[in-house]
C-alpha cells in the first residue's frame, strides 16, 4: 500500500459521498397496444378476439416488439334445441375452444445491451501511488428475444340438476419457444460463465377437471353441504435446445445450483426429459442397501450387471431423471353449515414431484465435525449414509416429495348476543401433512432444490367476531 | 331463428367492426413507431457511451488487473465476476493457488470445503470446484482482455474523437498490458488444462462455443504476444509510479516460465530461451534482492504463554511478503491488495489468515485478527530446511509449533504437519497494515529470486549460454541472503531444492515438480499424495487437470483429458 494513497474513479461514477453501490436503480418499459372484440350470440354462440403488440426494453431495438392474437370460441350447447329437452338433469353445457400467443418479458433488467458497472471503493486495484476503481461489462446475449408460448385449449363447461352439481373439464397444449433462462455457458462464450439467454422450446400437455357438488342444500337451519374436487395432471417435456450456430447445437445444458456444491448445478435441460429435470450419478449401494461414499454406478452397465467407478463426473456419468414438476394435483375442499355451525377445510395432494435435499447432501456429512475449527451441526441422514465427505452429485439426496396436507380448517358459530350477531370461530393452518419426503417440507424447494428453508409455521386461530351498535 | 334475434345479431357485427378499425388504428401507431422501447440506465452505463468520457479507459484496464485481485465489483464480496457458489472461494489468486499447492509436497489445506479434500487427496475429478472455477476466471480475464481490445482500437478512438497524441498513446500502453494479462492467464490455462481453445479479439464476442486448440497452439499464441510486446515500446517502464502493472520485465518473466516448462507444454524444450528472458530481467538493473528486515512484535497475553507475560517476537524476513511490499525492491510483478481499497477473501488474505491456527499462535503477530486454521506445510518440505536457514527459522523456532506433528497424519487436523505462515500484515517498520481482515499485503506473482533460479535451473541442465559460475552466484546470493553457506557447484537437483526452500508457497510448484517428472508417478512421493498419508505412486493423468464438466456440456467441442 502506498503511504499516501488517492482514489481515482472515472468522472461519471457520482461522488461516493452523494451516492454508494447499494442505491440500485433499475427501469423498464413495457409497451403494449391491446384490441378486443367480442361476439355473442344470444348467449349461445360467443367469441372473443383479442390482438396485442408488446414492446419491451428488456430487448434489443430488433427483437423490442412482438405481436400477440388470440381467438376464444364457445358454444352453449346446452341452450340448443336438440337438447333443452333435457333441461330437466342438463342445466349447462357449454363447449370452449381457445387459441393464444402470449409473451413472457418478467426477467431482468438490460437483457440484451452490454453495460458498465463501477466498483465500489474497496475493489480499486493500486496503479502507482493511486487506486484506480474499475469499470466491468456485462456479460449479455444480444440478440435475446421474448419468450412466446402458443396455446391450445379445448374445454367443457357443465352443469346438471339445476347446477347442483357443476364442473369443467380442460384438456391444453403449450409450445413455448425461446425459453429464458440464466444459465451456464462456455467459459470463453461470454463475459461471464452464465448469461440469460434463450434456451430452447418446451411443450406441456395435460387435462384438468373440476367439479363443485352441492350435497345437501340445506334448507333453513338444516344441513348444507358444499363439496369441491379437482385434479389436474400435466407433462412436461423440453422439446429443442436453440442451436449455437447452424451446425453446433448443445446436447444439454444444465442448471439448478446448489449450496455446499463440488458441482454448481444438480439440474439439465436436456431434450426430450422435463425441464429442470435432475442430473446426477447413481449412488452405488453394497449389499446391506446402504450408499458408498462417492461411488456410483456407471452409465453403461457391463454383461455382468453394473459397475462402479469411482468420484461423479457429471459429464459422463450423469443422467437427466425425475424432476419437481407435480405430475398430478389434486385438491378437495369442504363447506358444511348446520344450524348455527359451519365447517370448511380443504385438502391438497401433490403426486410425482420430486426434490433435491440440499440440507442433507450439504450437511450430512461426518466432516462437519471435525474439519473445521469448530464443530458444525451434521444432518441426520448421516447416521444412514455414514459418508464422511460430501457427495452432494448423488442421486441419493433426490427424493420423491409427494404428499397429502390437510392446509386449513374452520369451525364457526354463529348466534346472536343481545340481538346482534355473534360468531365464534376456530382455525388451523397447515395442520398435517403425509408425505415420505425426508426434509422439512417437501414443498420447500425453490425448483426442486431444497435448501435450509424457514419452516413453514403451524397456525391456530381462535377469535370471535361481534357488532356493537 | 326469431327476427329480434337477427337483428342483435347485426348490431354485434357492426360493434365490432368498429372495435376491429380501433385496433387496427393503434397497431398502424405502433407500427408506424410514434413509440421507443429505449430505457437509459441510471446505475450502469451503456456500452454506448461509457466510452465517451477518456478516463474509462483507465477504469476499464484496471478491471483486469482487478479480475486478479478481487472477485467483482464490491470488495470484499458482494456483486462476483463469475457465478459460483462462494465468491470468497473464487479469486483468482486462490483458486491458481489450490491448484499450484494444495496437491503438492508443500502445503496441506485442512478444510472441508467441497473440493479441497479432493485436491489434498488426489481425488480430484471434472467436478471439482477450484478446478471448474479456475478455469471460468482464467477465460473470464481472458475475454475481458478480448473485449479491452475489441473496444480500444485506432478506429474506435477515432470514431469517439480520441485523437489526443497522449491519449492514444495512453491507450496503446494499455492495449500492450491487455496482452500481457492474456497471455498470462493463458499460461494458466494451457499448464492446469492442456487443449483449450484460443479466442483473441479478433472473434467478435459470441455465443457459438470456439474449437479446443492444442496446448502447442495455444503456447504458440503466448510466446508471439509476449515476444510482440517486449520488442514493441508501449508497455509501461518499471518503477514506483507504475507499481501494480506490469512492464517489459514482467513480461519478460511470464516468458521465461514459459519457455521452461516448453518441453512439457510441447515437447521441445527451450531452456535457452528461458535463460535469455531471465538473463534479460536479472541484467535489465530494474531489481535488487532485499534485504532482510527485523522488527519485534510485543502482544500482551499471548496464548503461548500461561504466565500471560508480554511476548516479544522478533521477526526476520523480506519486505517482499511484508504490507509495504509495494517497495520491496525484488517485486516484478504483483497481484495488488489493500486493506482498504483492494478487498478480497483470497489473494494474501487467505494465505495470512489461513496459514494460522491452533490454540498457541497469535493472531496479533500476523497484523491479523483472527487464523483460519488451514495451511500447514508437508514433511517434505519441512525436512528439505536446514538449521540457520532464515526462510524456516521464524517459524520452525516459535515454541507453538512443538504441538504439531511433523507428519500430516491427518488432511483435516490442523495440528497435523508444522506451522509455517510465510506472509505478513505488518510493514517492515513491524506496524500492522490498515485493516485486520484485508491485508496491505501484494502477492508476489513474480520476483527477482525466481529469475535468479530459472538461470541456474536452465544453466544445470546446459542451455547454450549459461554461465555455470553466474549460476552458482545467483544461488548462493539467495542462500546468504537467507544465513546460510554457500555452495561450491550448483547442480540441478540442488537449484531444485533451493526453489522449494526459496519460493515455497508462490503458486509455482505442481509445475515444477511436472517438469521434474515427479508430480505424478512413484518416484518421489509425499504425505497423501495418491490418497495414502505415507504417499504412493499415482497415474501420469494427473499431470493435466480435467477439463470441467460444465465446459464439456456447455461447448459441444471440447473433449475431455485422458484418464477422466
Amino acid at each position: 500500500m502506498p503511504s499516501s494513497a488517492s482514489i481515482d474513479r472515472i468522472v461519471l461514477v457520482p461522488d461516493s459521498s452523494q451516492v454508494t453501490n447499494t442505491l440500485f436503480i433499475e427501469d423498464y418499459k413495457l409497451i403494449s397496444f391491446f384490441g378486443r372484440a367480442n361476439y355473442n350470440l344470444n348467449d349461445r354462440y360467443l367469441a372473443a378476439v383479442t390482438l396485442r403488440r408488446d414492446g419491451s426494453s428488456r430487448f434489443g431495438p430488433d427483437n423490442a416488439w412482438a405481436t400477440f392474437p388470440s381467438v376464444a370460441l364457445a358454444w352453449r350447447l346446452s341452450d340448443e334445441s336438440f337438447l333443452s329437452g333435457n333441461r330437466s338433469w342438463l342445466s349447462d353445457l357449454k363447449l370452449r375452444y381457445s387459441w393464444a400467443k402470449t409473451g413472457n418479458q418478467a426477467f431482468g433488467n438490460y437483457l440484451w445491451s452490454s453495460t458498465y458497472t463501477f466498483s465500489t471503493e474497496t475493489a480499486c486495484p493500486q496503479f502507482g501511488s493511486r487506486f484506480v476503481c474499475t469499470i466491468r461489462p456485462s456479460a449479455v446475449d444480444r440478440n435475446i428475444k421474448w419468450e412466446t408460448t402458443r396455446s391450445n385449449n379445448l374445454g367443457l363447461d357443465f352443469g346438471l340438476w339445476n347446477q347442483r352439481l357443476t364442473g369443467s373439464f380442460d384438456y391444453y397444449v403449450k409450445n413455448t419457444d425461446d425459453l429464458i433462462f440464466d444459465v451456464p455457458v462456455c467459459g470463453a462464450c461470454n463475459l461471464s460463465n452464465h448469461v440469460t439467454t434463450n434456451i430452447g422450446s418446451m411443450k406441456n400437455n395435460g387435462v384438468e377437471l373440476g367439479l363443485n357438488y352441492r350435497v345437501a342444500e340445506g334448507p333453513h337451519r338444516g344441513l348444507g353441504w358444499n363439496v369441491s374436487f379437482n385434479v389436474s395432471h400435466n407433462t412436461n417435456e423440453l422439446t429443442r435446445i436453440n442451436p449455437y450456430a447452424d451446425t453446433l447445437t448443445p446436447t444439454r445444458i444444465p442448471t439448478g445450483g446448489i449450496s455446499g456444491g463440488v458441482g454448481n448445478t444438480v439440474q439439465i435441460f436436456e431434450p426430450g426429459a422435463p425441464v429442470n429435470s435432475f442430473f446426477l450419478c447413481r449412488q452405488a449401494y453394497d449389499n446391506a442397501g446402504k450408499p458408498i461414499e462417492n461411488t456410483y454406478y456407471t452409465l453403461k452397465q457391463n454383461a455382468a450387471g453394473d459397475s462402479t467407478t469411482t468420484g461423479c463426473s457429471t459429464d459422463r456419468d450423469a443422467r437427466a431423471f425425475h424432476d419437481p414438476m407435480p405430475k398430478w394435483i389434486l385438491g378437495f375442499s369442504n363447506y358444511m353449515t348446520y344450524g348455527g355451525w359451519d365447517l370448511s377445510f380443504t385438502l391438497r395432494a401433490h403426486l410425482g414431484n420430486y426434490v433435491y435435499n440440499n440440507v442433507a447432501s450439504n450437511q450430512g456429512t461426518y466432516q462437519a465435525i471435525t474439519a473445521n475449527a469448530s464443530p458444525r451441526n451434521m444432518h441426520r441422514s448421516v447416521l444412514k449414509t455414514g459418508f464422511t465427505q460430501e457427495n452432494v452429485l448423488s442421486d441419493y439426496y433426490v427424493e420423491d416429495a409427494s404428499f397429502l396436507r390437510l392446509d386449513n380448517i374452520t369451525l364457526g358459530f354463529n348466534t346472536q348476543l343481545g340481538g346482534e350477531a355473534f360468531r365464534f370461530f376456530a382455525t388451523g393452518q397447515n395442520l398435517l401433512t403425509i408425505t415420505g419426503y425426508s426434509g422439512v417440507d417437501p414443498t420447500a424447494g425453490i425448483n426442486g432444490i431444497d435448501n435450509n428453508i424457514y419452516p413453514r409455521a403451524r397456525t391456530f386461530v381462535t377469535g370471535v367476531t361481534l357488532q356493537v351498535r | 331463428m326469431t327476427p329480434t334475434t337477427r337483428r342483435g345479431a347485426i348490431m354485434n357485427l357492426r360493434t365490432c367492426k368498429t372495435l376491429a378499425a380501433g385496433v387496427a388504428a393503434l397497431l398502424f401507431m405502433a407500427a408506424a413507431g410514434c413509440t421507443d422501447t429505449a430505457v437509459e440506465p441510471k446505475s450502469t452505463v451503456s456500452d454506448a457511451n461509457i466510452f465517451s468520457d477518456p478516463s474509462s479507459y483507465t477504469a476499464f484496464i484496471a478491471k483486469l488487473y482487478a479480475g486478479l485481485a478481487v472477485t467483482g465489483q464490491v470488495g470484499p464480496n458482494g456483486n462476483t465476476d463469475i457465478q459460483t457458489p462462494d465468491e470468497g472461494f473464487n479469486q483468482y489468486m486462490r483458486v491458481l493457488w489450490y491448484s499450484q499447492e494444495v496437491p503438492t509436497d508443500e502445503a496441506v489445506l485442512a478444510w472441508g470445503d467441497p473440493g479441497v479434500p479432493d485436491l489434498n487427496r488426489w481425488n480430484w475429478g471434472p467436478s471439482n470446484y477450484f478446478i471448474q472455477t479456475f478455469y471460468y476466471r482464467v477465460y473470464y480475464q481472458v475475454q475481458l482482455a478480448n473485449e479491452f481490445l475489441r473496444q480500444t482500437t485506432d478506429a474506435k478512438l477515432a470514431e469517439r474523437g480520441h485523437t489526443d497524441a497522449s491519449l492514444v498513446s495512453m491507450v496503446h500502453q494499455y492495449r500492450a498490458e491487455a496482452r500481457f494479462l492474456r497471455a498470462l492467464s493463458y499460461w494458466h490455462g494451457i499448464d492446469a488444462y492442456g487443449d483449450i481453445p484460443l479466442v483473441t479479439d479478433a472473434q467478435p464476442l459470441s455465443a457459438t462455443p470456439p474449437a479446443q486448440n492444442t496446448r502447442q497452439g495455444v503456447y504458440d499464441f503466448i510466446v508471439s504476444e509476449l515476444t510482440d510486446i517486449i520488442a514493441g515500446t508501449d508497455l509501461p517502464a518499471p518503477g514506483p509510479a507504475t507499481y501494480g502493472r506490469t512492464n517489459k520485465w514482467a513480461a519478460e518473466m511470464v516468458l521465461a516460465n514459459v519457455y521452461l516448462n516448453a518441453e512439457v507444454y510441447t515437447g521441445t524444450p527451450h531452456y535457452d530461451l528461458a535463460l535469455t528472458a531471465a538473463e534479460n530481467v536479472i541484467n535489465s538493473g530494474a531489481y535488487t534482492l532485499d534485504t532482510v528486515v527485523t522488527f519485534t512484535v510485543a502482544t500482551p497475553n499471548p496464548p503461548v504463554d500461561p504466565t500471560n507475560a508480554t511476548h516479544v517476537d522478533t521477526v526476520h524476513t523480506l519486505r517482499v511478503f511484508l504490507a509495504d511490499n509495494d517497495q520491496s525492491k525484488e517485486m516484478i510483478f504483483p497481484v495488488t491488495s489493500d486493506g482498504k481499497h483492494t478487498q478480497t477473501w483470497g489473494g494474501t488474505t487467505f494465505l495470512i489468515h489461513a496459514a494460522c491456527g491452533g490454540n498457541w499462535m497469535d493472531t496479533r503477530v500476523y497484523g491479523t485478527n483472527g487464523c483460519w486454521w488451514g495451511l500447514r506445510i508437508k514433511p517434505q518440505t519441512y525436512n528439505r530446511y536446514t538449521a540457520g536457514d532464515m526462510r524456516a527459522s521464524a517459524w520452525i523456532a516459535e515454541q507453538w509449533n512443538d504441538s504439531q506433528s511433523v507428519n500430516v497424519n491427518s488432511v483435516g487436523d490442523w495440528y497435523s504437519g508444522k506451522a509455517a505462515p510465510k506472509f505478513y500484515n505488518r510493514r517492515a517498520d513491524g506496524t500492522p497494515g490498515s485493516n485486520p481482515t484485508h491485508p496491505d499485503t501484494d502477492y508476489p506473482m513474480f520476483r527477482l529470486t525466481e529469475a535468479y533460479l530459472i538461470y541456474a535451473e536452465a544453466t544445470a541442465r546446459g542451455a547454450a549460454g549459461g554461465n555455470t559460475g553466474t549460476a552458482l552466484n545467483y544461488v548462493n546470493a539467495i542462500r546468504t541472503r537467507a544465513g546460510l553457506g554457500t555452495w561450491a557447484a550448483a547442480p540441478l537437483d540442488s537449484v531444485f531444492a533451493e526453489r522449494s526452500r526459496e519460493l515455497r508457497w508462490e503458486g509455482k510448484r505442481r509445475t515444477d515438480l511436472i517438469r521434474f517428472g515427479v508430480f505424478t508417478g512413484g518416484s518421489y512421493v509425499w504425505d497423501w499424495k495418491g490418497n495414502t498419508q505415507a504417499g504412493t505412486s499415482t497415474d501420469a493423468h494427473y499431470n493435466l487437470y480435467p477439463i470441467p464438466s460444465n465446459e464439456l456440456i456447455a461447448n459441444p467441442n471440447m473433449r475431455q483429458n485422458t484418464g477422466y
